[in-house]
């Protein structure tokens, strides 16, 4: 049993499509006196059936990577986004630098993990951002700002491009893959066109910044 | 209450006025550089029709100079003068409507002239109509006066007239700035030239007959060198447009004009675009390709140093909208169009603005283009975009046609040389039956000699071609594997590591086999693992596989489908084989084998993961047809998707977004090596692909 703000959380849910990465987590898990449960698949077509499975003292603990096995449809950022959107409180382990998190779902991911091994404090400071942040408390770092973003280069080899949000800062371009904005913005983009986004401006490091609810101008 | 009070009073009319100081700043602001200044008075000559503009630059060298600029055009009434001449930031000029010439107007805000005007302290306007070639207007405008006003308004200027008798005027208009604040630099001067030569697309055989001319010896020698018009020494020429319905067209020709190559809308816009149409003016492009070296010029007519000044001087792609030219694009410091950085990344088949000219022609008649009132190039909307984006889409297909032309070029060269070589054999033989008897043998000695060298040496190359393939397979193998290593055995070893720390710490003694063991276990399976990686990346490097042997195709497959075992499992993928009767061999290096089947089968496990595959299935499976053997792996992926199935053996190309796009192209060399062929299948009966490799043998 842990308690974190006025939540009473008995369980904890291991999403890992590695039989054997699933057991270390279990092993942290246990260590701190919680249940662990391990999910050994994560179908799109049964999310819904795994979600309603999770009780209000579960929270989650789920890997980046999910497709190498034949495990699930998607990454861990996608499984995460759904969670958060349901009140699922949980935390996302990636200790691989660049690690593709898609943009618009790192909104929905206030308990990124991305120490190379994560301690019993680690994941309880992300259950406990994520359940802040489900209660309307985000840190400042993931405050959501409407704000301009202007388009620097793209990368069509890459299907990118590197935007700089002025708010945030002048000097740095931030890589956004073009598959993580609306298709009604991509067509759009284009070096030196602006638009508005949904950014946390706040943000210390580059990779932390999520944009959501872009606008054409 | 005040409100009440105002409105009982009687109301006063009231205009909002400008002070001078606001018209010298705007005059400072807009157009800093001698050379701007003058093009925007020069583009009045255009606009009234002129055939000849000349610009004469007296004492410039220092503060106090004089600059005429002179046109035979349909100069100006009072009125117009009055009206349009003298109204800032409105400009009589309507770019949708057409001179007496058939000219679309390039001036547009009127602001222009006014920087040119206040270069120095006094201006001289003296003009004559079209219409009334008996008077002559002018106007003295002396700006030190002008600036010493409060309002612009309160300055009043004086058109007068005089009459020319019955031989009148030549009609034109002549603007004399006089007394210069500043000097102007050679550097500058040289600008002024490079940038007037440019103005009316000098490339162009019809200039629509407008001519600006410098007075200065800079000019002469620009213009000398403009003329000298090297178009006919370009590798290539690439022609491309569109169309008025926003679809592109493009062909490349050769030196002599013949056509290699043409493209249909389809081919241009990349395929992540769809079938896009470019939103923007109806437009041509014409690039000239130099190879700018000494065996490409060894057969023509003009100097490569020549040449390469020529392009120094005027290289880059221009931009002329509705015939004169626009800055900065194609200017000495720009790239509009990115060409340098792409060069650097693909040297042999990028063109840079060192190594080629080239012109976008645009004929906008709906104004959907839009310059920058400091003209400093056109507002960046989404039809200049798309302007852009065509430009670099027909230049991104030629670097595609490139391509294949250096891949054909390379295996042309590789046949031709192996048949080259027994022709002259033959040939020296026949050569050594005319020489006397008896020298015949010494010959034939020193000739074997040298023949066992040179073949030695010829085997010296094969291996080392052989290994740069081996090394681009241990590579790509290392890098996939790598990325399989951190993500999961490393991770659980590190994990596993950390609990036992952690319950090391919290127990101790005969505790330890219930509390550690298990943990300690997941160590040493990951661990395991990690050795079969580097099995895979060490069998891959034995130098005994690239010596010539007698290969037994079918124990080399099952070899390697045995190290790939792992691999299968930890991706879900289930292996079916499917071998016909027999022991098909032939002779050849069993790494060139080991290449084409490991690529193919990396390229199936990093397809699954890609597309997140349900269902993963690799089925192998070998015949014998007319003496080869025929090897298809097909797989449950997505198939070949997002590329052209004849661009998937180019090096370089994936669609991958980590791939390295090198794979496919070592299986097709590989194959060719053995004096085989290879062909692929988008979608096969799984799903995904398939790749079917033929190698001739010599027995099964």
């Amino acid at each position: 049993m842990l308690t974190i703000g006025d939540r009473q959380i008995e369980r904890a849910v291991i999403v890992d499509d590695d039989p054997g990465a699933r057991d270390s987590y279990q092993y942290l898990i246990e260590d701190m006196s919680l249940t662990p449960l391990k999910v050994s698949e994560v179908r799109n077509g049964n999310l819904q059936s795994f979600l309603d499975k999770i009780k209000p003292s579960d929270v989650i603990l789920c890997d980046f990577h999910l497709k190498q096995r034949d495990y699930a449809q998607r990454n861990g950022d996608w499984v995460m986004q759904r969670c958060f959107r349901e009140g699922i409180p949980g935390a996302l382990c990636t200790s691989i630098d660049g690690a593709p998190i898609r943009r618009d779902y790192l909104r929905y991911i206030p308990g990124l993990l991305r120490e190379v091994v994560p301690s019993p404090q680690d994941l309880r400071l992300a259950w406990r951002r994520c359940i802040e942040e489900l209660a309307g408390k985000p840190q400042p770092s993931r405050r959501p700002w409407r704000t301009l973003v202007r388009v620097g280069d793209v990368d069509e080899e890459h299907k990118c491009f590197y935007a700089v949000v002025p708010a945030w800062n002048t000097r740095v371009k931030v890589r956004i893959d073009l598959d993580n904005v609306p298709e009604n913005i991509r067509n759009l983009v284009k070096p030196d066109y602006r638009f508005h986004a949904l950014v946390n401006t706040g943000a210390m490091d580059s990779a932390d910044l999520f944009f959501d609810e872009w606008e054409e101008n | 209450m005040v409100v009440q009070a105002v409105s009982d009073l009687q109301s006063t009319s009231a205009h909002l006025r400008f002070s001078t100081g606001i018209v010298k700043r705007l005059g400072e602001e807009l157009n800093p550089t001698l050379s701007k200044s003058i093009l925007e008075l020069a583009k009045n000559a255009y606009d009234a029709d002129a055939t000849e503009c000349k610009i004469e630059l007296q004492d410039v060298s220092r503060p106090g100079g004089t600059i005429i600029v002179r046109d035979n055009g349909d100069g100006m009434t009072p009125s117009q003068i009055a009206d349009g001449w003298l109204v800032l930031g409105q400009s009589s000029k309507n770019p949708s409507s057409r001179t007496r010439l058939g000219r679309i107007p390039a001036g547009s805000k009127g602001l222009g002239r006014l920087a040119a005007l206040r270069m120095g302290r006094d201006t001289l306007l003296s003009t004559t109509s079209k219409q009334e070639k008996t008077l002559r207007h002018e106007l003295t405008i002396k700006w030190d006066e002008f600036d010493n006003a409060q309002i612009a308004e309160d300055f009043a200027l004086k058109i007068t007239t005089r009459s020319g008798g019955h031989q009148g005027f030549t009609s034109g208009t002549e603007v004399r700035i006089n007394d210069l604040r500043s000097a102007c630099s050679q550097m500058e001067v040289k600008r002024l030239a490079r940038e007037l030569i440019l103005l009316a697309d000098p490339f162009d055989d019809n200039p629509r007959g407008f001519h600006p001319e410098l007075c200065t010896s800079e000019f002469e020698d620009l213009e000398l060198l403009v003329q000298n018009r090297y178009f006919n020494d370009a590798e290539f020429h690439l022609s491309a447009e569109i169309c008025a319905n926003g679809e592109a067209i493009a062909k490349i020709v050769d030196w002599r004009g013949e056509l290699l190559y043409e493209a249909k809308h389809s081919d241009i816009v990349p395929k992540s675009k769809g079938r896009t149409r470019y939103r923007c003016p109806p437009a041509k492009f014409d690039l000239w390709v130099f190879i700018l070296n000494k065996d490409t010029f060894s057969s023509r007519r003009s100097a490569i140093g020549e040449v390469r000044r020529w392009l120094k001087d005027f290289g880059g792609v221009h931009i002329y909208y509705n015939n004169l030219r626009v800055n900065p694009y194609g200017g000495p410091d720009d790239d509009w169009l990115g060409m340098n950085l792409r060069r650097v990344r693909s040297p042999e088949e990028r063109p840079g603005t060192n190594t080629s000219i080239g012109r976008v022609v645009v004929h906008d008649e709906k104004n959907q283009l839009s310059e920058k009132t400091d003209r400093s190039g056109f507002i960046e909307n989404n039809a200049f975009r798309d302007l852009r984006s065509f430009a670099r889409d027909t230049m991104d297909w030629m670097a595609k046609c490139r391509v294949k032309e250096a891949e054909h070029r390379r295996h042309r060269a590789r046949t031709t040389a192996a048949k080259q070589s027994d022709i002259a054999q033959l040939e020296f033989m026949s050569k050594i039956a005319d020489v006397p008897r008896e020298m015949q043998d010494v010959i034939k000695d020193a000739f074997s000699l040298y023949e066992s060298s040179r073949n030695r040496e010829v085997n010296v190359l094969q291996k080392e071609v052989q290994l740069y393939r081996t090394l681009s397979t241990a590579g790509i193998t290392a890098a996939t594997f790598a990325h399989e290593s951190i993500a999961n055995p490393i991770k659980i070893v590190r994990h596993s590591v950390a609990a036992i720390e952690r319950r090391a710490k919290k127990f101790s003694g005969e505790l330890f086999s219930s509390h550690f063991k298990n943990p300690i276990n997941s160590a040493k399976r990951a661990l395991s693992s990690f050795t079969v990686l580097a099995n895979v990346t060490l069998s891959l490097l034995d130098h005994e596989k690239r010596r010539n042997t007698r290969l037994e195709l079918h124990n080399i497959l099952d070899d390697v489908l045995d190290t790939f075992s792992p691999f299968f499992r930890g991706a879900d993928v289930k292996v079916i084989k499917k071998l016909v009767q027999g022991s098909p061999f032939l002779r050849g290096q069993r790494a060139a084998v080991e290449s084409i089947m490991t690529n193919l089968l990396n390229n199936s496990i990093a397809a699954f993961e890609d597309a997140g595959t349900q269902g993963r299935i690799i089925e192998i499976s070998t015949q014998i047809v007319d003496n080869n053997w025929c090897l298809s792996i097909s797989d449950s992926g997505p198939g070949i998707i997002g590329i052209s199935k004849s661009d998937i053996w180019l090096p370089g190309q994936t669609t991958r977004k980590h791939g390295t796009g090198l794979g496919l192209t070592i299986v097709r060399d590989a194959v060719l090596d053995l004096g085989g062929s290879i062909e692929a299948v988008e979608r096969g009966p799984h799903g995904g692909a398939v790749i079917t490799v033929y190698l001739p043998i010599i027995g099964a």
